[in-house]
């Protein structure tokens, strides 16, 4: 399948926390402009978005948490498990921690008819 | 190491020469042949020990006592960032970037370890569990942009729990590396 690059980079070097009430470069603001709408471009044309998460200063998990468990909400888990793919030669680990336990934690949630943000 | 083989053989044959000399000119008992026999293991087991033996046995040491010196340097510096870390003394961004880089550092010492020595004991698992608990509580990302974050009694004690959990780790890979 084709691929959509997105680089975390191009939003900011220095990702923050998770909610845009917190920091301007929140893992909230970078789903709604980033990630949501290039992951439903990847959907539409049959591609795969790839997430570069290297060159950036360091992550707080709270950003990576809310940048792509959010995706769970607005989309289908096996488009998501299709069309979302992971990247880091900096810190590997963050591709299972993102895919395997963030998603999935946010799913369960999502199937407990939990709210998406705690207020 | 080839050059020392040859020298072995040439040795070999010097005595072996000799041994058919004096074989030819004496008349030998058994008991003179072991005798022999036992000069040349006297010489042969000796030069053996001293060059190859010894060696890796040197070599191996010199290796594992690098790496060690390699887990204590980066243990002291960890201890430190920890410690700064519950006084207070760092912003998120502060916080992030130094977590980005003992992560980039522990993932090569942890790939080291077990490449060399089969050691499968990782220490990048504990690290990135302190991470993720200090960057996802509450004083952490409830804090002012750019302000030191301030823990609460709570998380700093969480804190300390899981960095205990990596001196642990820590000190049995030492351990294993000294066996």
């Amino acid at each position: 399948m084709e691929e959509i690059i997105l680089k975390v980079v191009d939003f900011t070097e220095y990702p923050d926390v998770r909610y845009i009430e917190h920091d301007e470069f929140s893992g909230e603001l970078f789903y709604l402009n980033y990630v949501k709408p290039y992951f439903k471009k990847a959907v539409k044309e049959n591609k795969i978005l790839v997430v570069d998460l290297d060159n950036t200063a360091g992550y707080a998990s709270s950003f990576l948490d809310e940048a792509f468990g959010n995706l769970v909400y607005d989309f289908d888990f096996d488009d998501i498990r299709i069309h979302l793919k992971i990247i880091s030669l900096q810190e590997p680990d963050w591709i299972n921690i993102i895919q395997d336990d963030i998603i999935v934690k946010w799913k369960e949630k999502k199937d407990r008819n939990l709210p998406r943000k705690e207020i | 190491m080839i050059k020392f083989l040859l020298l072995i053989i040439l040795v070999f044959l010097f005595f072996l020469i000799k041994f058919i000399i004096i074989w030819n000119r004496f008349q030998l008992e058994f008991s003179d042949y072991l005798d022999i026999f036992a000069i040349f293991i006297n010489i042969g087991v000796p030069i053996y020990i001293a060059h190859f033996l010894q060696n890796k046995f040197l070599k191996n040491n010199t290796l594992k006592n690098y790496h060690i010196k390699q887990l204590d340097d980066f243990f002291t510096e960890y201890n430190l960032f920890i410690d700064n870390l519950l006084r207070g003394n760092y912003n998120r961004r502060e916080i992030a970037n130094k977590f980005k880089i003992f992560t980039i550092r522990l993932d090569s010492i942890d790939k080291q370890n077990f490449e060399r020595f089969n050691i499968d004991i990782n220490l990048q698992e504990v690290n990135r569990q302190l991470h993720m608990y200090i960057t996802s509580c509450d004083s952490f990302n409830n804090s002012v942009t750019n302000s030191k974050v301030k823990f609460s009694d709570v998380n700093i004690v969480q804190i300390n729990m899981l960095f205990s959990y990596y001196i642990e780790k820590n000190g049995r890979v030492i351990y294993t590396l000294h066996k």
